[in-house]
């Protein structure tokens, strides 16, 4: 429904009679001066270098209505992330100016951007400290979808792109960002990487040191946390973005329940909210994320642990893996892949199980329990895992 | 309905907890090799482990990489198709990182990463000694960190402030 001011505009354009083109630039270039209809998709208020970028870029085009509630904190989680991602590349490309990925020089590269590099550790902090943060700020607007039950129709494959992305973000960009480090961390971290793939069979071929013997395995990963995992997190990012787009935000429980919303959608009477402020919200979150991450990285900064010593496993993952941890000390290795396959299984077909009309939280008590299980047991786990010692799973 | 996807929950937590059993089983099942140490510098000799890759069958080991390919040597596999032995690397391999290759009936590989003299790459020391890394002085953190919490300030005012203007028919 996003979209219904741009189709309300290209209806008075056919209304009128003329090509689309010349008249949507001369609608928006009216209401700049203040001469034209005065819609709230207008560009009132831009300068003349504003009426300039918005005849060139369509900048006014973002000045669709949304509904009120996109612009309250819970509704505005999945842009902080987006805020968060991008200051992710931006601290990823300085970094990437001084990363060394050969195995030889890798630990001593990122020993250079801790010591000598300008702002070395300043920028590495907000980057580790970001990726922990968008990783909580993903799982918390995931919890947000599933409490709203936002993934119902016709919103499933946008719960499922967004999922997928939550599972890029932790074991594509998190975990493959843990190796490069190179230190013992690291390389128990790859050494868990070649056992799980092993576990994957044919399919775990291109993740194992044996896909290839002309290249080592943290060259590999480095081109994968440099390059295929942006890659694939931008085309998922764009897919989420537009499928939001296409069928809208969705109401809240209390308006699909009153039947105000069809099919998951407002009537476009009842989108009050604007764009422009939702993405005021959304920057200024992402400012405070970027600070906190910041400062994160200045009280608790990121150390680089002794050289690697294989016959030893004296170290746990990121905080952000402990609950999966938990599993590896009951089950070994694989007890990580089994319980990530349980829980993002389940989430991956939350869409399809829960199929009942109702999006109030107390009226399906059944989900709501299970949801409430799971986040239960993954903080419980991620505690026992932060006060456990170190458990030896490998070999 | 809420039976329904009450029987779905418990089927699947009985799938999770039969997958959750299987895996024990696996656990120790799995074909691979291993290198100690992992970072062994040209001329060291190394110890290969080789895990069910073929019962009593003859194990070929090849270290590949960095444009060579050479054949460490070979050994006999146990009942299991495991066995341990010691190679020596050539004297003139140079640093990097290279693949071990163990081959019998059937195949596995791990890495390896080759220093050069002083261990590492340019005398860096990298894979060495626990780095030294600078420590910000106590008054300069405290700075960094007012600055951040002022960025952190200004977000939060810009997001808390954003205010709605009227929409219009």
């Amino acid at each position: 429904m996003e979209n219904n001011s741009l189709n309300r505009q290209q209806s008075s354009i056919v209304l009128e009679g003329q090509p689309a083109t010349v008249t949507a630039a001369v609608g928006v270039a009216a209401a700049g001066t203040g001469t034209g209809t005065g819609t709230s998709t207008g560009r009132g208020g831009l300068g003349a270098v504003g009426a300039w970028l918005d005849d060139r870029l369509g900048l006014s085009a973002l000045r669709y209505k949304v509904p009120a509630h996109a612009n309250t904190f819970w509704y505005t989680m999945g842009g902080i992330t987006f805020m968060g991602i991008v200051v992710l590349v931006l601290t990823g490309l300085w970094m990437g100016q001084y990363y060394n990925p050969d195995p030889v020089s890798a630990r001593a590269s990122v020993i250079y951007i801790q010591n000598t590099a300008p702002l070395g550790d300043i920028i590495r902090g907000v980057h580790v400290w970001a990726a922990y943060l968008v990783v909580i700020t993903a799982a918390l607007h995931l919890i947000r979808v599933f409490v709203t039950a936002s993934y119902k129709v016709p919103r499933e494959v946008n719960w499922l792109v967004g999922l997928a992305m939550l599972v890029l973000l932790m074991f594509g960009g998190v975990f493959t960002g843990t190796v490069l480090r190179w230190d013992q961390e690291a390389y128990e971290a790859m050494t868990h990487n070649m056992e799980l793939a092993s576990l994957l069979g044919a399919a775990g071929g291109f993740f194992s040191a044996g896909f290839t013997t002309s290249v080592g395995m943290l060259p590999r990963l480095f081109m994968a946390h440099v390059s295929i995992v942006p890659l694939f997190l931008l085309l998922f990012l764009i897919g989420h973005i537009f499928l939001i787009k296409h069928h809208s935000l969705s109401p809240t429980p209390a308006q699909s329940d009153a039947g105000e919303a069809p099919h998951g959608r407002l009537p476009e009477e009842k989108e009050t909210g604007h764009y422009p402020t939702h993405a005021r919200i959304m920057v200024g979150y992402g400012l405070a994320l970027l600070g906190l991450a910041a400062m994160m990285g200045i009280v608790f900064p990121q150390g680089i642990g002794p050289a690697p010593d294989p016959t030893m496993e004296v170290t746990k993952p990121p905080f952000i893996f402990f609950w999966l941890y938990a599993f590896e000390d009951w089950f070994k290795v694989q007890g990580i892949f089994y319980a990530a396959v349980v829980v993002f299984g389940f989430l991956a077909l939350l869409p399809f199980i829960d199929r009942s009309p109702w999006r109030a939280l107390r009226r399906r008590p059944v989900i709501m329990a299970i949801g409430v299980v799971l986040l239960v047991a993954i903080i419980v786990l991620s505690v026992m895992v932060a006060v456990a010692p170190v458990k030896s799973h490998l070999g | 309905m809420n039976r329904i996807l009450l029987t779905i929950f418990v089927a699947l937590s009985l799938a999770g907890a039969l997958a959750l059993t299987n895996i024990t089983a696996l656990a120790d099942g799995a074909k691979g090799v291993a290198v100690q140490p992992l970072t062994p510098k040209a001329g060291d000799v190394i110890t290969v482990k080789g895990d069910l890759l073929g019962p009593n069958s003859t194990v070929e080991v090849r270290v590949i990489g960095m444009g060579v390919d050479i054949d460490l040597g070979e050994v006999d596999a146990d009942a299991n198709g495991d066995f341990s032995a010691q190679f020596r690397l050539p004297e003139d391999l140079k640093p990097g990182t290279y693949q071990v290759r163990a081959t019998g009936a059937e195949s596995a590989t791990t890495s390896i990463t080759v220093l050069g003299i002083g261990g590492g790459a340019a005398g860096e020391g990298a894979m060495g000694a626990a780095p030294v890394l600078k420590e910000r002085p106590l008054g300069e953190s405290l700075l960094l960190v007012a600055v951040f919490g002022a960025v952190s300030a200004i977000g939060l005012v810009i997001a808390r402030t954003a205010r709605e203007k009227p929409a219009k028919a």
